[in-house]
């Protein structure tokens, strides 16, 4: 790595327009980014990391102004080149990839077409198009797009989300950029493919030395693979620093409680830490730093005055307490900042009590399955969606139950077939020792809930929040006095009570969330389904969903199954975890057990890909999934995993395994589990 | 595909079963006894009841049909009540004007209000945006009578620039053609009002995807992203409008006959209704159903083809 940098950004300043307001997205942004580096940029939403990504290659919306600064790429200054010139730059000195996989490639064209677009754009006049083939089949299988030769021909949709991204990526390879930035090329892919595209951006820095500026609001996948983070709040960067360093001892208040909002394993029995209050709107900051208003350690000075970047080893951070001219304000008895950080809250996990409270046995859900004689006659040819396929599973009273498994395995229909949402295909549940069948439905909807994914399509836009909150009441006829009051029941979830006359689209995704849950917690449930209660919302708002729910576990004994591909989030909270793998459940048992000795290939892969934050955590070897999870309308003969598993052997094409015991509690459904395990230790 | 264009096939059949049955069903409900308004008021009762049965309205409805449909199969739809030509050599004389008149006119439809639309989304708030903005309003809203009367008011009777009346003979091809051009402007004008807003809206919003944004990011020249990768997306909906310009241009050739005094399937429509002349009225609908139903199709297809998405989510439609 040299010093020299590829890209230098300087004093860039951003601003949208919008009906005449002026919105400050980026303020005095400063980033250097040199040949064979990654750079991660992290923040909350709304901080300006897609405004600054975008404008590493000036790509703005039209009603994006850059009002000052500098960005020098190869000795010439972006913000100061023509329309043609620039064009020039990009693709083949920078070049970017997007968030959303399937919406990147033009639908109406095919994949070898667009990759040639690109090529020619970037070719003198009069090269030769052979050479291109040869090329774009070369980066195609490289980024591992199978049968590359052929697949040219074929148009986006017939490719999943994950393959559409390695065609970007390819695209990208073709071009041979010396920087590629990539806007959170992975949110919308699953732990596996995620894996598998980091992995990819990690070969194209190792083989072609290329510099990545990789931007997320995951702090994990940062810190697996950076090299040096910058950190964004309301259109500044607040700190940067070496990425092992930033992770190890942020500086910054806010990096610090960014890091301390993560959920994983480590931080088990403690409380996470919170940032109370919102990014400060963009049209309307407020004078000094502004992070102010969060901020824990905030003195008057912090009002007064906007803190520069101030240097520190290997970075900078923007906050008072650094500058040595006004550090006197922060020490206490002569101690330094560090050392008067608030200890981390300890909380207890209760244990759940020994009786079941619902109970599944042998439960199916298939989609599409035919009904009668003639019905399966017709369908033969098309099997129908094996979505669960033979679950067996007890969740004992006041128990937190995590389950988890890539999308397409089954786990929100699980949930909902659970809770009766859906009606089951076969299969017999049995709550609080009664089959379900036996159990008034009435009875049964009040003391079962669900948490839903999008909190905002489950709220009735036209209702206010106190008529939501009290809509389970009227439904249910429950009498005045057993009412619990609106404030009440907002007050348990940590809202205001001014909450109350808003409508859904007034809330933020988190307000919106905890509404979800304080109007499934209306009815005093006994059991909560919640459904990826922390997936789209910013890092602190997810640990305040968290420490709800764990408090609200450990003061009423609910139970809980949580649904997530967020496995940090189980290893923080849940009692025992259980593995899905195409409709069937893989491996299950006590959360401390699982990742300690994962039995099954499977979830040993799920759990080494899990992104920590933890330097210690991350020294673990990752054990990559390859290919995709098949369709659930054919799903592969004998054991489901073997298409994609490194230990499959004959037998696990033809036999499929049943779950035997691996330890107490601990169940997992593989022919060779003794085996992979006495090779691993 | 084939089952798609099998599926299609069917629906048109049915509409087509439909329409004679409505048609049919007409004879009955509009108000005028058709051997009355063929023979004038004085004819004496039994040479109304000859020329009912002549005409096979002494017959149920259902035989009615049957026959007509018998009739279809074989190519012939029935004979003219007042003249006594076959149905089929009355609409093959009038269709070759009306088609020429309609195909003239979706022409200069398309050659005028696809540039303009090009033109004006390359730049969205230009001048040409602005000035096209009210005039479409204006294209859009005035029916075809009315743009006929003022064309034929202004460039024939006014300035003499263009013979006013009649179709002329194809014998003669320029004066042919110089009698096309008032009435298909006519009827093109709407469409230089509608297809530039469409276009500038479908082109705007192609412009925003995110796979645009891509494109720049791997410099792609500009005028390949505006002119193939968005044009081509944007033209798609265009193309589902075709069905729609068809359906347009045919009614609208109605009033540009009357109007510019041209013979084809209009005139030839409205002297049937004129006389209650049932074989020919039905003929001539007929005719009509049958051309939408066909833009339709073809027009259905061709986004098929097009798009690759759509032959996808068929695949979906027609598996489930
Ligand atoms: N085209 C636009 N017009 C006006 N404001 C915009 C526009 N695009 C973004 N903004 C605003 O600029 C600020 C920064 O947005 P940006 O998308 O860069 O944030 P981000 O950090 O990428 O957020 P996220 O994590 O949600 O992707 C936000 O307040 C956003 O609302
Ligand atoms: S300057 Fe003050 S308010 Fe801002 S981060 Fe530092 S301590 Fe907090
Ligand atoms: S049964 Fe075979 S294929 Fe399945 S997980 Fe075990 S080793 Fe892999
Ligand atoms: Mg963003």
């Amino acid at each position: 790595m040299s010093d020299k940098p590829l890209l230098d950004i300087k004093g860039l300043d951003v601003s949208y327009h919008l009906d005449g307001d002026v919105f400050a997205a980026l303020r005095d942004i400063g980033l250097t980014v040199r040949p064979g580096e990654i750079v991660g940029v992290v923040g909350e939403s709304g901080c300006g990391k897609s405004t600054l990504s975008a404008s590493l290659l000036r790509l703005l919306p039209g009603n994006a102004e850059i009002d000052r600064g500098e960005a020098w790429l190869k000795g010439r200054d972006m913000l100061r080149l023509g329309e043609e010139e620039l064009r020039r730059l990009r693709g083949r000195d920078i070049a970017m990839i997007f968030q959303d996989p399937m919406q990147s490639l033009n639908p109406t064209f095919r994949i070898g077409s667009q990759m040639a677009e690109a090529w020619r754009s970037h070719q003198a006049r009069g090269t030769k198009f052979t050479d291109f083939r040869d090329e774009a089949v070369k980066a195609l299988a490289s980024v591992g797009i199978p049968d590359a030769a052929e697949r040219m021909a074929s148009h986006p949709h017939e490719f999943s989300g994950g393959m559409r991204q390695r065609i970007s990526i390819a695209t990208a390879l073709l071009l041979q950029p010396s920087i590629l930035v990539a806007d959170e090329p992975t949110s919308a892919l699953d732990v596996t493919l995620e894996a598998q595209i980091l992995e990819l951006l990690k070969q194209l820095r190792e083989k072609h030395g290329t510099a990545i500026v990789y931007v997320s609001h995951d702090l994990g996948t940062v810190a697996e693979l950076c090299d040096r983070v910058v950190v964004m709040y309301a259109g500044r960067v607040v700190e940067e620093n070496d990425a092992v360093a930033l992770f190890d001892n942020p500086a910054h208040p806010y990096t610090r409680a960014l890091v301390d909002c993560v959920p994983s394993r480590t931080r088990r029995g403690e409380a996470l830490a919170t940032i109370p209050g919102r990014v400060p709107s963009l049209s309307a900051l407020p004078p000094g730093c502004k992070f102010a208003q969060r901020c824990t350690m905030a003195r008057s000075i912090c009002g007064e005055e906007e803190p520069g970047l101030i240097p520190q080893a290997g970075g900078g951070v923007r906050c008072h307490m650094f500058d040595p001219a006004k550090a006197e304000a922060w020490l206490i008895g002569g101690r330094t900042p560090e050392a008067v950080a608030a200890p981390s809250l300890k909380v207890t996990i209760r244990e759940p009590e020994r009786d079941a409270l619902i109970e599944v046995r042998d439960l199916r859900k298939h989609f599409g399955a035919a009904k009668g004689f003639v019905g399966r006659l017709l369908s033969a040819a098309r099997p129908p969606v094996r979505a669960i396929d033979g679950i067996n599973l007890t969740i004992r009273r006041g128990e937190v139950l995590g389950l988890v498994g890539e999308s397409g395995s089954g786990k929100t229909t699980l949930g909902e077939v659970m809770l009766r949402l859906q009606a089951a295909t076969s299969g017999e549940i049995t709550f609080a020792g009664k089959k379900l069948r036996q159990l008034p439905e009435k009875e049964f909807r009040r003391r079962v809930q669900m948490i839903f994914q999008d909190p905002h399509a489950s709220l009735s836009p036209r209702q206010r929040v106190a008529s939501l909150l009290t809509e389970p009441y009227r439904i249910h006829g429950i009498a005045a006095e057993e009412q619990q009051s609106v404030d009440a029941l907002l007050a348990m979830v940590g809202l205001s009570a001014d909450l109350a006359a808003k409508f859904p689209h007034q809330l933020s995704g988190g307000q919106a969330r905890r509404v979800g849950i304080a109007r499934a917690l209306a009815l005093k449930p006994d059991f909560i389904v919640a459904d990826e209660p922390t997936a789209g919302l910013d890092v602190s708002a997810a640990s305040a969903i968290l420490n709800l729910m764990r408090d609200l576990q450990q003061e009423f004994g609910l139970t809980f199954l949580i649904i997530t591909h967020n496995i940090n989030l189980i290893a923080y909270m849940a009692h025992r975890i259980a593995v899905m793998y195409l409709g069937q459940i893989v491996e299950i048992g006590p959360t401390e057990a699982v990742f300690d000795r994962p039995a099954h290939p499977y979830s040993a892969s799920l759990l080494s890909l899990t992104s920590q934050i933890d330097t210690q955590e991350r020294k673990r070897a990752r054990l990559l999934v390859p290919g995709e999870i098949p369709s659930p309308r054919n799903p592969p003969a004998g054991c489901r995993f073997h298409t994609r598993c490194t230990h499959a052997s004959e037998r696990c094409r033809s036999e499929a395994p049943t779950l035997e015991t691996a330890g107490h509690g601990h169940d997992v459904a593989c022919h060779f589990w003794r085996h992979i395990d006495q090779e691993k230790s | 595909m084939a089952g798609y264009l099998l599926k299609r096939l069917g629906g048109a059949v049915v509409v087509l079963f439909l329409t004679a049955l409505l048609l049919a069903a007409a004879v009955h409900l509009v108000p005028g006894d058709p051997a009355r308004a063929v023979l004038g008021a004085h004819a004496t009762p039994e040479l109304i009841a000859q020329i009912r049965a002549k005409m096979g309205l002494d017959k149920p409805v259902a035989v009615q049909l049957w026959d007509f449909f018998s009739g279809l199969l074989h190519g012939d739809l029935g004979t003219d009540f007042v003249g006594g030509v076959p149905v089929t050599t009355l609409i093959g004389e009038a269709l070759p004007d009306t088609l020429a008149l309609a195909v003239a006119s979706m022409i200069l439809a398309v050659a005028g209000g696809v540039p303009l639309g090009i033109a004006v989304a390359r730049r969205p708030g230009g001048i040409l945006d602005r000035l096209t903005h009210g005039l479409s309003m204006i294209f859009v809203s005035a029916p075809v009578y009315v743009t006929s009367l003022i064309l034929l008011l202004i460039f024939a009777v006014k300035l003499r620039y263009l013979p006013a009346m009649g179709a002329g003979q194809f014998s003669d091809p320029v004066n042919y053609l110089s009698r096309l051009i008032l009435p298909a402007t006519a009827l093109a004008l709407f469409w230089w009002g509608y297809l530039p807003r469409i276009l500038r809206a479908t082109m705007l919003e192609v412009l925003s995807a995110p796979y645009i944004r891509s494109a720049r990011a791997f410099g792609f020249r500009e005028n390949v992203i505006f002119y193939r990768y968005a044009l081509r997306n944007a033209v798609l909906p265009i193309i589902a409008i075709f069905g729609l310009m068809v359906g347009y241009s045919l009614t609208g050739t109605v009033f540009a006959e009357t109007i510019f005094g041209r013979s084809g399937l209009g005139t030839l429509a409205l002297s049937a209704i004129d006389q209650r002349n049932w074989p020919v009225i039905r003929g001539v609908v007929f005719t009509y159903a049958l051309f939408f139903i066909c833009a339709n199709i073809l027009a259905d297809l061709s986004y098929r083809v097009l798009d690759p998405r759509v032959r996808l989510s068929e695949e979906f439609e027609t598996g489930v």
